[in-house]
């Protein structure tokens, strides 16, 4: 028996170019319960002609397979020239499959096949000797077999297999080439799942899946169009990180939907002080943790207030942390490692997303373009009205009072697939941010006003061509322009700073595979900063880390001027290789990364005596070893230890003649990790991670009476941070997914040589976290989450005297750093329902922080003669309502 | 939504977040210094200036205070992000220079003044150039500062502003500010006004009398000065002097109120004019005012300031103190008595 039937099968393409979806049951009709496996393939001869003239092209052909699995006729569906056609026949004539089924028979089909011809300048590379991966797909709740899944296998450098499991749950692929490959699982009722797998040549890689069933309400859309995709932890190069997919973050509490702020909530980073945006990871200063999206650094992760951070939220692919010692790619922070990676939806139509709550409005949308729909357009804007509704229900009076940022951001993303194995992304991105507030008092003396601005412009292109054997090409450079501006005013006293500074980069990285346990990964990281500063004001404001003053404290009202430009030059070498011996049971990853830095300051503007009377130009040179190894003593656990040098330029701003230091050098910081993961189920892991850094060269203000002109900063300082962070991770499980992570840690500083350790002001010794999402049926999404902070150090007030000139009250200090704000303990909820409407999404959320209304302190405060202490309290109680439509 | 909802809900907003933890400091209760004063009040190092004190108790002004004045010889490091050298602050300490004791004294300034807390460049370490010289504040003034001891152990501290020279001017700039600067003449309470049908002067040591939970509505004077200079008007104000304008400048060069000042800018590398701005301190030894604090700034005319003070409920004699300050450290003070009687 016979049958018709037309499979596409678009091997070279990803599953989301598709042309067609799985086979939908008919009752009516014969049932496909296995799709024909391709075992053996066959290279076509590339055209030399076509070669020669630099050509590609894609064949479409139609094949005829028997019930034993061989190819009996081969036809051109859509052609790609003679040579190209001819090329292509001969080889698919060749194929051998593992024959369909229907209705549990073997029976002769009907295939549609594209065979892509990719020009390449190496020789075209020999298939690997035969390789297997098969395994089982099951119903995680049940343990059931699932017959008609399809899988699709995508290894760089090689065409796309599918397969269908039989009856008995199994598949199987052949003759496949080393590398990572990855895998999707996608089938009716289930949720569509992406994976990982290394194929060792060789080996036989058996595997078994479980799989959770489709919520009973989800949009049932082309499965080549699902949306729910649950990507596993990348294959991991540093000793400690941890990867959070968007998905997973949206349905936690606490973000208001905006998944980077799932970072917050990460094990290793302290939590900030309300509104303040800052990020302290590991007790390393928020300047000193470096932000990457998609590879471009951007200076700030959050708008002002830090309700939202600066990336659209359904355009954010993965959040990772890496609180040290990460790898050669990286560098230029003492700190910690923020990368974002963001998406452009590769939907086969118009589709977006529309959101609003009491904080702002966004809408994205996303379209196809082109005959192949390989090209993708998206638009996303979002922008703040929190501020409106404030003055018009508070009262300008009350919003005058208290800080209501005004902020906004968007992106306008292309991307273009000219081949199977190129994909460039232009990506423009945008934000902006107003705060301003003024404090009205009786007498002018004593009003403040305060405002901060910020303009942010991204723009890059990011190019990536895979190769065979999981070899990769990667190119982003990128452009920028940042501009800040910061204004405090204590009655006649103000201070400004303005910084507007372009910034030009590259961020390039060759991945070859040479052999199966062997990868490197060469690159370049190079960045050109160009900025123009202009400061007004006291020397003490804004504060830095370690100034003893207490919260609000007028400064002095002795003022200076400078006017400087800054030019920071680093284009840094890289190469990492990573050794996988012993079937990976040891990986070794180690890396060296040149650090060579130049930058300019000009001189003193107005010009002063004494001060560098022409720019300085200073360079600098270093090598940065770092160093990854993991052991897998047993398949469910993994030790990992990481050592890095790391260096950072001195900030802009301490580069003045007048309120800095111009020969600054470059800050150095020394990593060491520790630590292991045990997976005590395949989605349940847990691990413990020990770690310290140490850093100098550390820029902190002169304690001297009569500092030389131009160093109102030295070099003295000195910091070091160690403790311990544990981290029990569920990983999405029928609809279950979150953390529980804890930190123990001290971080401290030396400001000078011989001065005793203090406290760093953004100690935190416990860290606890705890994090749930689960998505019942019908729609629902319930999601909790508990946190407990140690509170920051600060230095107590032993009293005051009077200060008949300035006319104030002045604190005498303790000890420094002796003191802490009290413990903070915050239990949040979320809830979200979701309809569906004609084939789109509308979805109800409400997230409500500190459901205890526990009255946490965010700061001290104090009576205006400092005979009274109080705190700051969080907020209370605060539910936030939204709407959000998919379609 | 109405005026009582917003509030509500703003104050609901605010005082969720923000304590109430400061206290009424115009109520004077125990003896306390309220204000210090130099005069006159910018003066060259070596020059004699006359040091005198407010001290307030529940009672009245105190007039015979055990205070210990010093000078301060430490200048603030960089680091410091208060007024001063934490050392000025202590009880003895060798950056300390004690000048004498009493409710007044008469003291020369220190002659270094200008290299310790001026813009000369201090005194450099062996081999190395001199140090960063001090910042001028944003009225252009360097300060000498004082510290006060109280028997109470309760330190109080001095600036008197120095008369020194530019940082980062020109010779030409020096002179041309030389010429035309004029230093500054501590404020005159001209009188302290109680704002009813008609205005009645209160006029100064008088005790006047109130009903108790009576609610005054007090304007403090002070001399109204002109903008511009204008020879004729009686005051010696900013580009007037003896030769220009004899008949305004014959005694008194000044202005007791809101004076016009020289300034030079360093951002701008030049000369600019400015005008002083005022506060008023408030202070009862019973009794509530409705700010602590009133003033006006720079940009303000107004040569007065108002506030409002509520009579104790019970009945007493209250002392009210009015502390006038303007900007460039000139300080003067009033008190008058009032007498809280059942009506």
């Amino acid at each position: 028996m016979a049958w018709n039937l037309i499979l596409a099968m678009l091997l070279t393409a990803s599953v989301t170019t598709a042309k067609a979806g799985p086979p939908t049951p008919d009752l009516a009709t014969p049932e496909l319960t296995r799709a024909p496996v391709l075992t053996r393939f066959v290279a076509a001869e590339y055209p030399e002609v076509e070669r020669a003239a630099g050509h590609g092209a894609a064949v479409t052909l139609r094949l005829s397979i028997t019930a034993e699995g061989s190819v009996v006729r081969a036809e051109v569906v859509e052609s790609a020239g003679t040579a190209f056609d001819a090329a292509a026949l001969a080889a698919a004539r060749q194929f051998v499959f593992e024959p369909a089924e229907i209705d549990g028979v073997a029976s002769a089909i009907d295939l549609l096949y594209v065979y892509e011809f990719l020009l390449r300048d190496e020789p075209p590379v020999e298939p690997a000797p035969a390789t297997a991966f098969s395994g089982i797909v099951r119903w995680h709740d049940s343990d059931e077999p699932i017959a008609g899944v399809r899988l699709s296998l995508e290894i760089q450098g090689a065409p796309s297999r599918v397969a269908t499991t039989g009856r008995d749950g199994r598949f199987a692929f052949f003759d496949l080439p080393s590398g990572v490959a990855t895998l999707r699982i996608a089938g009716e009722g289930l949720t569509a799942v992406d994976t990982k797998e290394v194929i060792e040549l060789g080996q036989h890689l058996e595997v078994s899946y479980e799989v959770v069933r489709e919520p009973a309400n989800a949009i049932h859309d082309s499965a080549d169009d699902l949306e729910i995709v649950v990507v596993a932890p990348a294959f991991a190069r540093e000793a400690v990180g941890t990867r959070v997919e968007a998905e997973e973050a949206r349905t936690l509490p606490g973000t208001f939907g905006d998944v980077v702020r799932i970072i917050e909530n990460l094990p290793g980073v302290a939590r900030s002080t309300i509104g303040s945006g800052q990020l302290v990871v590991w007790g390393a200063a928020p300047q000193a943790t470096r932000i990457y999206v998609d590879g471009v650094p951007i200076p700030r992760l959050y708008h002002e207030g830090g309700l939202r951070s600066v990336i659209h939220p359904a355009l954010v692919e993965a959040i990772e942390l890496t609180p040290g010692g990460y790898g050669a790619p990286f560098g230029r922070g003492l700190g910690g490692l923020v990368r974002i990676t963001t998406q452009t939806p590769e939907r086969m139509r118009v589709s977006g997303r529309v959101a609003a709550d009491i904080l702002d409005a966004s809408a994205m949308v996303a379209v196809p373009l082109g005959k192949k729909q390989n090209v993708h357009i998206t638009v996303a804007a979002r922008a703040s009205y929190l501020d409106l509704w404030a003055r018009r229900v508070l009262g300008p009076e009350v919003v005058d009072f208290v800080p209501i940022p005004r902020y906004g951001d968007g992106q306008l993303r292309t991307l273009w697939r000219p081949s199977s194995r190129d994909r460039i992304e232009v990506v423009g991105l945008a934000a902006f941010d107003r705060l301003q507030r003024g404090v009205p008092n009786p007498d002018p003396a004593l009003e403040v006003f305060e405002q901060r601005r910020l303009d942010l412009l991204r723009l890059y292109t990011h190019w990536t061509r895979t190769f065979d054997r999981g070899g990769e090409l990667d190119l982003t450079p990128f452009v920028g322009y940042t501009q800040t501006f910061d204004e405090n005013r204590f009655g006649a006293t103000a201070t400004s700073i303005a910084n507007g500074s372009w910034l030009a980069g590259l961020r390039a990285s060759h991945v070859t595979r040479p052999r199966p346990w062997l990868r490197f990964d060469i690159g370049l990281d190079a960045e050109v900063v160009v900025g123009s500063l202009e400061r007004i004001g006291a020397l003490t404001l804004p504060a830095r880390e370690g100034d003893i003053r207490v919260f609000g404290q007028p400064p002095p009202k002795q003022i200076a001027e400078d006017h400087w430009k800054v030019t920071f030059v680093s284009v840094a070498p890289y190469a990492q290789a990573e050794l996988a011996p012993w079937n990976g049971r040891l990986r070794v990853v180690p890396g060296l990364r040149l650090d060579p830095y130049a930058r300019s300051i000009s001189r003193r503007n107005p010009a002063d005596a004494n001060v560098p009377s022409a720019g300085l130009f200073e360079h600098d040179f270093a090598l940065e070893p770092r160093l990854a190894i993991f052991g897998r003593p047993t398949e469910r656990l993994e030790l990992r230890t990481a050592f890095g040098l790391y260096r950072q330029m001195p900030a802009a701003e301490d580069l003045s003649a007048a309120f800095g230091t111009p020969t600054l050098p470059v800050a150095k910081a020394l990593h060491a990790v520790v630590g292991g993961r045990l997976n005590v189920v395949r989605t349940l892991a847990f691990e413990a991670t020990l770690f310290f850094t140490r850093s100098r060269d550390l820029p902190v203000r002169s304690p001297a009476e009569f500092p030389l002109r131009a160093r109102a900063l030295e070099t003295s300082g000195r910091g070091r941070a160690y403790g311990m962070q544990l981290l029990l991770r569920q990983e999405l499980w029928q609809g279950l997914s979150g953390w529980i992570a804890y930190t123990l840690m001290r971080s401290e500083r030396f400001d000078h040589d011989g001065a005793p350790a203090r406290l760093f002001d953004f100690d935190q010794t416990h860290i606890l976290t705890a994090v749930l999402g689960y998505s019942l049926r019908h729609g629902f999404e319930l999601g909790a989450r508990l946190r407990y902070t140690t509170g920051f150090p600060r230095t107590p007030v032993i009293g005051a005297f009077f200060d008949s000139t300035n006319n104030l009250d002045q604190p005498i200090f303790g000890t420094q750093n002796s003191i802490r704000i009290p413990d903070w303990v915050q239990f949040d909820v979320r809830v979200a329902k979701a309809f569906e409407i004609r084939h789109t999404m509308l979805s109800l959320i409400l997230d409500v922080l500190n459901v205890w209304n526990q009255p946490n302190a965010e700061e001290f405060v104090y009576a205006s003669d400092y005979s009274r202490r109080a705190t700051i309290r969080s907020f209370p109680v605060l539910p936030v309502l939204g709407l959000q439509w998919d379609f | 939504m109405g005026l009582l909802k917003r509030t509500a809900f703003g104050g609901w907003m605010l005082t969720a977040c923000v304590p109430d933890v400061d206290i009424d400091r115009t109520r004077v209760q125990a003896a306390r210094v309220l204000a210090l004063r130099s005069e006159p009040p910018e003066a060259r190092p070596r020059d004699t200036v006359q040091l005198s004190a407010l001290v307030g108790e529940a009672t009245g002004t105190v007039a015979q205070p055990m205070l210990d004045w010093a000078f301060c010889t430490s200048p603030r490091p960089l680091a410091e992000l208060g007024p001063v050298n934490r050392a000025c602050l202590e009880s003895s300490d060798e950056s300390l220079v004690p000048i004498g004791d009493g409710l007044e004294l008469t003291t020369m300034l220190p002659d270094d003044g200008c290299r310790l807390f001026g813009p000369e460049p201090p005194p450099a370490q062996p081999g190395e150039p001199p140090g960063r010289p001090v910042d001028p504040d944003n009225t252009g003034g360097y300060y000498q500062p004082l510290r006060v001891l109280a028997a109470t152990e309760d330190v109080s501290l001095l600036g008197v502003r120095l008369v020194c020279g530019l940082a980062g001017a020109s010779q030409q700039q020096s002179a041309e500010f030389q010429r035309r600067y004029q230093r500054n003449l501590s404020p005159t309470i001209v009188r302290l006004e109680r704002r009813s049908e008609p205005a009645m002067d209160l006029g100064f040591q008088v005790v006047h009398t109130v009903t108790p939970s009576e609610r005054l509505r007090l304007r403090t004077h002070w001399q109204d000065c002109p903008v511009d200079p204008i020879c004729g008007d009686e005051v010696c104000t900013l580009d007037e002097d003896s030769e220009v304008c004899p008949e305004d400048c014959g005694a008194l060069v000044g202005c007791g109120g809101a004076e016009a000042y020289l300034r030079f800018d360093p951002g701008s590398l030049s000369i600019i004019r400015q005008r002083e701005a005022m506060s008023v301190n408030w202070y009862a030894s019973d009794g509530t005012f409705g700010a602590p604090r009133t003033g006006r700034g720079a940009d303000e005319f107004e040569a007065w300031s108002d506030n409002e003070w509520t009579a104790p409920d019970e009945p007493s004699v209250v002392t009210l103190w009015v502390v006038v300050r303007d900007d460039r450290g000139g300080i003067t003070w009033a008190t008058f008595g009032i007498a809280v009687v059942d009506s």
